[in-house]
């Protein structure tokens, strides 16, 4: 009895208390700045992609999760700065640990993980991201 | 012998070797740019500077010969000063473009800066910029930022080619390497200098930015474009063949390659590549097809052309199921002069007079001109000149005077003489009588292993489908409409059953009952025997498109009755239209390669001889129909006007040139 009486005095004091966990999706916890979730491509001052399809993160991948196949830039239409852009780039998000290398290797820091981390669906190719989820859309 | 101590490590190697050389015999690895084992020493880049004992200065290792006793150090602290200094020099104006730079991975600078260089720069100044990217036609593309000047392409150039398309440009902190006088490469040969140049600085349009090393599956193979083999690597990535390398086989090429035989892999992704089997224009499965074809064989006489381009094991399997047939579908009539020693690409470097009988080997087996070209004595034999490049004795005659200018030849003072003959022409005679081992040369890549296999027939089997003879004709890998030297379509069209197997809908296979697609080079296993007998295994690298001619023939039972007493075959003699073989024009897959466009603008060209009156650049028709640019060459026979081959399917000996007056 004196055990009952116990335990539901904690839960009517934990009652007043603030909630630990926040209404998600509708409100989200804010991450730390350098915490390594979701992968952007990003875009230089001009609008245009940063990366030049090096392939160095591909390399530093320790999963090979990342596919990356260079062209060179169209005449008068360029994708990127320079001779060389991607015209390929996909991840595989599945098989990613998120261990930041890419974003490491790349010469470019055209690859960059950031706080957003809602890896979600019911559908396993939507884990394949290409360049255009990729990408940040122009300014 | 000679004894000598590299770090410690005692070696013997022979007099005159050089210290490089001598210190990877011992084990140790010397950082080189400008020293390369087929190229003379240059001692240009300084990169291999090392310490010998008793000697006051560093040296450096790629031009000093090995002498007894003597101790040498390649990691003191005066070497690897030395080696920064000179890493840190040569990245003073380089680009650092490593990321967009082909070159990335493979690359000397990159690794040897790594290995040996300083951490960091301490230039603060402004690099000088130059040109980058530059286009150098047909393959080459030339970034002036990443040159080195370690000069092995100027030097390949000079030593190994004697060409001198790629020169050293300006003086000083200016120079840097170019084209003189022209925009475009002109040569057969520039895609050896994209890996002989240990930097990016030469690289290759059709290889830009297609891949990494590290993406590679590299498996060694042959190159089966002309009769030569030349072996390669075979570098491919997501299942495509991404580019062909040197895979140096002493005997065969010498470690190099033709720009065809690298370059023209294009065309396996070709749009209009052949998917299904095809009946009388129908798509059908595989079991239909070949149960038509089965049909066909038991139906009448069968007789098969082709051949020359399957695998050793093909052929025979096409021999067995066919009975009669031939390889011989263009202008070659022998594979072998019978009763003459067979000559061997090695016996060209050790000859000391060449006789090149009416044939180019630079159009026909590139690579193999490579070791005719520096021969101090070659007699070029022919209506037109066979030797592009180095001294040449000209023997000019009419196109049929070849066999008489051949008994005007002595050769008895010469020790060890070859003939180099493309089997063209009734002058077997005539070479036999020069009595000297013969190096053919031939039309087709397999044709020694075809005529090996026994695919020759005494008659004529287009001859026979023309008198209506044969009931099945089966052209395997075979164009004649575009080899043969005279029109054969109302031959092809008589021929109740036509089966085609090819790579891609052509002249052919539109007049075929039954079209089979097969797998492309690259797509398939089996062996090869070149010009100098050697057989050699091609590796299937990657996923076949379509069935192997093997298992085509594999799945098949004999014809019932093959075509038997063929009418004669005929000569092609006389004419003073010549249609000669240009690298090119030939057969086969290239010309549905369109990475090749920029090579191959100079076809449509006619060359005639100056006193025929036709400036250089006019236009002219060929029977009327076919439209071409005139160039005057002066070593031709006066009389003589020269095609490039295939370029004008089914162009006769009878074919005549009429000068277009400008519009
Ligand atoms: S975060 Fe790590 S595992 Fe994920 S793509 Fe980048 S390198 Fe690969
Ligand atoms: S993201 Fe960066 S490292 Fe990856 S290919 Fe692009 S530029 Fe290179
Ligand atoms: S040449 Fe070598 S060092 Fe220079 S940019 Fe290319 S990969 Fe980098
Ligand atoms: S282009 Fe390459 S091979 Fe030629 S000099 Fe420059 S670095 Fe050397
Ligand atoms: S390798 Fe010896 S000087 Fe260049």
């Amino acid at each position: 009895m004196g055990g009952l009486v116990k335990g539901l005095a904690t839960t009517l004091k934990y009652l007043r208390r603030p909630r630990a966990t926040v209404d998600y999706p509708a409100k989200e916890r804010p991450y730390p700045e350098r915490f390594r979730g979701l992968h952007i491509l990003d875009r230089d001052a001009e609008g245009l992609e940063r990366c030049v399809g090096c392939e160095l993160c591909a390399a530093a991948c320790p999963v090979h999760c990342i596919t990356v196949e260079a062209a060179e830039n169209p005449v008068g239409a360029p994708y990127s700065a320079g001779e060389r852009y991607a015209w390929r780039y996909e991840i595989d998000l599945l098989r990613c640990i998120f261990c930041g290398y890419c974003e490491e290797a790349c010469p470019e820091d055209a690859i960059q993980l950031t706080p957003r981390h809602d890896l979600l669906s019911n559908k396993r190719e939507d884990f394949l991201v290409g360049k255009d989820w990729l990408t940040v859309p122009r300014q | 012998m000679i004894t000598l101590t590299i770090d410690g490590k005692t070696v013997s190697v022979e007099p005159g070797t050089l210290l490089v050389e001598a210190a990877r015999a011992a084990g140790r690895d010397i950082p080189v740019y400008c020293y390369h084992p087929k190229l003379a020493p240059a001692g240009a880049c300084r990169m291999c500077l090392v310490e010998i004992e008793k000697m006051p200065k560093l040296q450096t290792a790629c031009t000093t010969p090995v002498s007894e006793g003597m101790a040498v150090h390649t990691t003191t602290a005066r070497v690897k000063e030395a080696q920064h200094g000179v890493l840190e020099l040569l990245l003073i104006n380089h680009p650092l473009d490593c990321p967009i730079c082909d070159k990335g991975g493979e690359c000397d600078l990159q690794d040897f800066t790594l290995r040996y260089g300083p951490p960091s720069s301490r230039f603060l100044d402004g690099k000088i910029h130059r040109k980058k990217a530059l286009d150098c036609p047909p393959f080459l593309v030339i970034d002036e930022e990443r040159c080195i000047l370690c000069q092995r392409c100027v030097r390949y150039e000079d030593e190994i080619l004697h060409e001198r398309n790629i020169v050293l440009i300006e003086r000083g902190s200016h120079m840097t390497i170019g084209t003189e006088g022209r925009d475009d490469y002109g040569g057969y040969y520039s895609g050896n200098n994209t890996e002989l140049c240990p930097v990016g600085a030469l690289t290759s349009r059709p290889y830009r930015f297609k891949s990494r090393p590290w993406d590679l599956k590299m498996t060694p193979t042959i190159c089966t474009q002309c009769s030569l083999h030349c072996n390669v690597r075979a570098d491919v990535r997501h299942g495509d063949l991404m580019r062909l390398m040197i895979h140096d086989n002493p005997q065969v090429d010498g470690g190099w390659l033709c720009d065809r035989g690298r370059y023209a892999i294009g065309d396996a992704k070709a749009a209009e590549r052949l998917s299904h089997p095809l009946v009388r224009g129908g798509e059908v499965s595989w079991d239909i097809a070949l149960a038509e074809v089965q049909n066909a064989l038991e139906a009448g006489p069968v007789a098969g052309l082709g051949g020359g381009r399957l695998t050793n094991e093909a052929a025979a399997a096409f021999k067995q199921i066919c009975g009669t047939v031939d390889w011989r579908v263009g202008r070659q009539t022998y594979a072998r002069v019978p009763g003459v020693a067979e000559a061997t690409p090695s016996d060209l470097s050790e000859a000391d007079v060449i006789v090149l009988v009416d044939t180019c080997p630079m159009e026909e087996a590139p690579i193999l001109d490579l070791r005719i070209r520096h021969h101090k004595r070659v007699i070029d034999v022919g209506p037109v000149p066979g030797m592009r490049v180095g001294p040449a004795e000209r023997v000019v005659c009419a196109p049929d005077g070849v066999a008489e200018a051949l008994r005007g030849l002595d050769l008895s003072a010469a020790k060890h003489p070859v003939v180099v003959w493309n089997g063209r022409g009734e002058l077997v005679e005539a070479i036999r009588a020069l009595g000297a081992p013969v190096l053919m040369v031939h039309e087709v890549a397999n044709a020694r292993g075809a005529h090996d296999a026994g695919l020759e027939t005494e008659g004529d089997i287009l001859a026979a489908c023309a008198e209506g003879k044969i009931h099945t004709l089966w052209l395997a890998g075979a164009n004649p409409l575009r080899s043969y030297p005279a029109d054969v379509r109302a031959a092809l069209e008589k021929v109740p059953v036509l089966i085609v197997s090819d790579l891609y809908p052509t002249e052919v296979t539109e007049l075929a009952t039954i079209v089979l697609p097969v797998a492309g080079p690259f797509e398939r296993a089996g062996t090869f025997t070149n010009l100098g007998g050697l057989t050699q295994t091609a590796a299937a690298v990657v996923a076949p498109r379509g069935l192997s001619d093997e298992r085509i023939f594999q799945r098949l039972r004999p014809a019932a009755q093959p075509a038997k007493d063929l009418p004669a075959r005929r000569s092609f003699q006389g004419g003073n239209l010549l249609v000669r073989p240009h690298l090119w024009s030939g057969g086969g897959n290239t010309r549905f390669d369109r990475t090749l466009e920029a090579a191959r603008t100079a076809l449509a060209t006619v060359r005639v001889h100056p006193s025929q009156g036709l400036a250089a650049g006019t236009h002219v028709m060929i029977n009327d129909v076919h439209e071409a640019v005139v160039a005057v060459d002066p070593g031709l026979h006066p009389a003589v006007v020269v095609v490039p081959d295939r370029t004008f399917a089914g162009l006769g000996a009878d074919a005549r040139l009429r000068a277009v007056v400008p519009a």
